[in-house]
């Protein structure tokens, strides 16, 4: 490379980008010194859920949808179960929404670590991963993030019985109730978490990255903060009926991809924790205000690498509501609630922690006729690739080489965090002149 | 300084819940990974990584399109013991459910399947390679899985 003339005429190539559940490559096309497109290409092999899950009885099948995903299972359960139960018309306990609550919390407390500590920080800490870090001073902020993230898992065991495909929630409730013997231990768990996400908040705060972009941002909020619950709403000053969010939401093909895209009337959107920061941070613990007040200035933003710190924030959020129900409320061994009738359509949104996570379900004497899911990751796709491509403008511009651009790019979509491994590294990185 | 063990993490078609549970697992064990294993192939935690030989590889997922297969016959040929990582990879389920569908559900993802030229069939990985350990369980054992590290540490490792 001899710095800008050679990015007259490119093809940025990204094969391995790692995961979107399972796979993701990057395209970007360069003539003369202008993007032509830049593509997220998810040719993951389709695993034909929406056909598995047809004639299953309903009871069965939020336990099938939680393998959709590894990393989001526990969003795909509740909302899977939310939508069956909007279309027999149950309503659960206050308790069961208690333990739900719980449940998301816990999910989020394992899972917004797991993308900020081990694939956000190795780039902060210019490393390749979090196995590098290997210093005194670097161990120390491994072992803190670990206990972070452990503190959501056993949160998750202890209210669900497992974090990973949740053994213990069910249609109208739960099989088992949290054993009140484990409080506290677990409290205090949660507490030391706190104290340390406290402490690494300032990493993502004081984070010079920067990538503004202009979008709409999607969320459901409320108060609770629970993403289970609340309105939907669109920084366009849009609040969408749960039922009706398909019919705002359009679904697209790209045939590079295996995955379907969404547009929200006609336009790009962003989901998950900037677009709910954005949207609804005063629903969040009065502690968390009081805590991250500074922090907090920065919403609403249009900095992309600010989901980051938005997601440190949620940890912490998730932390002083899971800490406020545990010391307020006995849970008792309570059957889940039977469904009074076998047919329906039923419609439901959670928020997963990437964003929106959709379900529309049919049932017809009690079996599944058909469903119906909008990921976080497609809604996020069609923003993600203008993203790269004014990125890639930006840096070409100004001169910027290969090796530079390539990794920015991994940044960017990194800071989407499509999902677990979507957002980590690239095992190759091809450029083609 | 000891030798330390070389190994590689690998998904297929699955929704990697594996590879979560080790997030987790690493909860706990993170210092003991760091200190006795070089991770020469791990996509999902690390930014560089080779096509070397390996001592141990673990494979999640089912095998679902030829590149796959291809791969993990790349995997086998670089590495001493292959040990297959959950459901999917010890009996291609859930992933393989396309494999049971009824006439019309195959009739009406042909389109699909040719398009992304998918194989025919769902396949554990003992269809298509030796597999020389199975940790089973959909997510994996944890403590099965622990027991499969530590054997390979006992295999491996500096005696």
């Amino acid at each position: 490379m001899h710095g800008g003339n050679d990015s007259e005429n490119l093809e940025l190539g990204l094969e391995g980008l790692s995961k979107v559940e399972g796979h993701a490559d990057l395209e970007v096309k360069v003539t003369k010194g202008k993007v032509e497109y830049a593509k997220l290409k998810i040719p993951e092999s389709k695993r034909f859920y929406t056909q598995a899950v047809r004639g299953k009885p309903m009871q069965a099948i939020a336990q099938l949808v939680s393998r959709i995903c590894g990393t989001c299972s526990m969003s795909h359960i509740f909302a899977c179960t939310k939508s069956i139960e909007d279309a027999v018309g149950l309503v659960p306990s206050e308790q069961t929404m208690k333990q739900r609550r719980l449940s998301m919390w816990a999910h989020l407390i394992r899972d917004h670590p797991l993308h900020l500590y081990f694939f956000v920080l190795p780039d902060m800490f210019n490393k390749g991963s979090v196995f590098e870090f290997t210093s005194t001073e670097e161990k120390k902020i491994i072992a803190t993030a670990l206990e972070i993230k452990a503190a959501g898992n056993n949160l998750s065991k202890m209210v669900a019985g497992r974090s990973i495909h949740a053994p213990w929630p069910v249609l109208g409730g739960f099989t088992q109730v949290p054993d009140k013997a484990k409080y506290p231990d677990i409290i205090h768990q949660l507490e030391h978490a706190r104290e340390h996400s406290l402490e690494l908040l300032d990493v993502f705060y004081d984070c010079s990255w920067k990538f503004e972009h202009k979008t709409t941002y999607v969320g459901m909020v409320g108060p609770n903060f629970d993403y289970l619950s609340g309105d939907l709403l669109s920084s366009d000053g849009l609040k969408i009926p749960e039922q009706h969010f398909g019919q705002y939401a359009q679904r697209i093909w790209h045939d590079y991809s295996t995955a379907s895209a969404f547009l929200l009337q006609g336009k790009d959107y962003m989901v998950g924790s900037m677009a709910r920061l954005n949207l609804g941070k005063k629903f969040l613990h009065r502690q968390t205000q009081k805590d991250c007040a500074k922090q907090l200035g920065k919403f609403p933003s249009k900095n992309i690498y600010d989901n980051n710190l938005a997601q440190a924030i949620e940890t912490i959020d998730s932390i002083n509501q899971s800490i406020d129900v545990l010391q307020s409320y006995d849970f008792k061994p309570e059957a889940p609630v039977q469904p009074t009738r076998k047919d329906g359509a039923g419609f439901a949104v959670v928020e997963a922690p990437r964003g929106v996570l959709y379900y529309n379900v049919n049932i017809r004497d009690g079996k599944v006729q058909n469903i119906n899911l909008a990921i976080p990751t497609g809604q996020n796709q069609v923003r993600i690739e203008k993203d790269l491509a004014e990125q890639v403008q930006q840096q070409i511009d100004v001169g910027k080489e290969k090796d530079y651009i390539v990794h920015e790019m991994e940044k960017l979509v990194r800071a989407y965090d499509p999902c677990m491994s979507c957002a980590t590294h690239f095992l190759k990185v091809k450029w083609k002149k | 300084m000891a030798k330390k063990i070389r190994i590689g993490w690998f998904s297929f078609s699955c929704c990697e819940d594996n590879t979560v549970l080790f997030a987790e697992i690493l909860n706990d064990h993170f210092f003991m990974v760091q200190e006795k294993f070089d991770i020469i192939n791990a996509k999902v935690l690390q930014n560089v990584n080779k096509w070397e030989e390996m001592d141990v590889a673990f494979v999640e997922g089912a095998i679902a399109n030829p590149h796959d297969e291809e791969t993990l016959k790349k995997i086998r040929g670089l590495s001493k013991t292959v040990v297959a990582i959950g459901s999917c990879a010890c009996t291609g389920m859930p992933s393989a459910h396309r494999n049971n569908f009824d006439e019309n559900t195959q009739h009406e993802i042909r389109f699909l399947k040719d398009k992304f030229n998918l194989l025919d069939k769902v396949h554990p990985l003992k269809d298509i390679v030796k597999v020389d350990m199975e940790v089973p369980g959909c997510p994996m054992d944890e403590n099965k899985f622990l027991e499969a590290l530590t054997a390979v540490i006992k295999m491996y490792g500096d005696q």
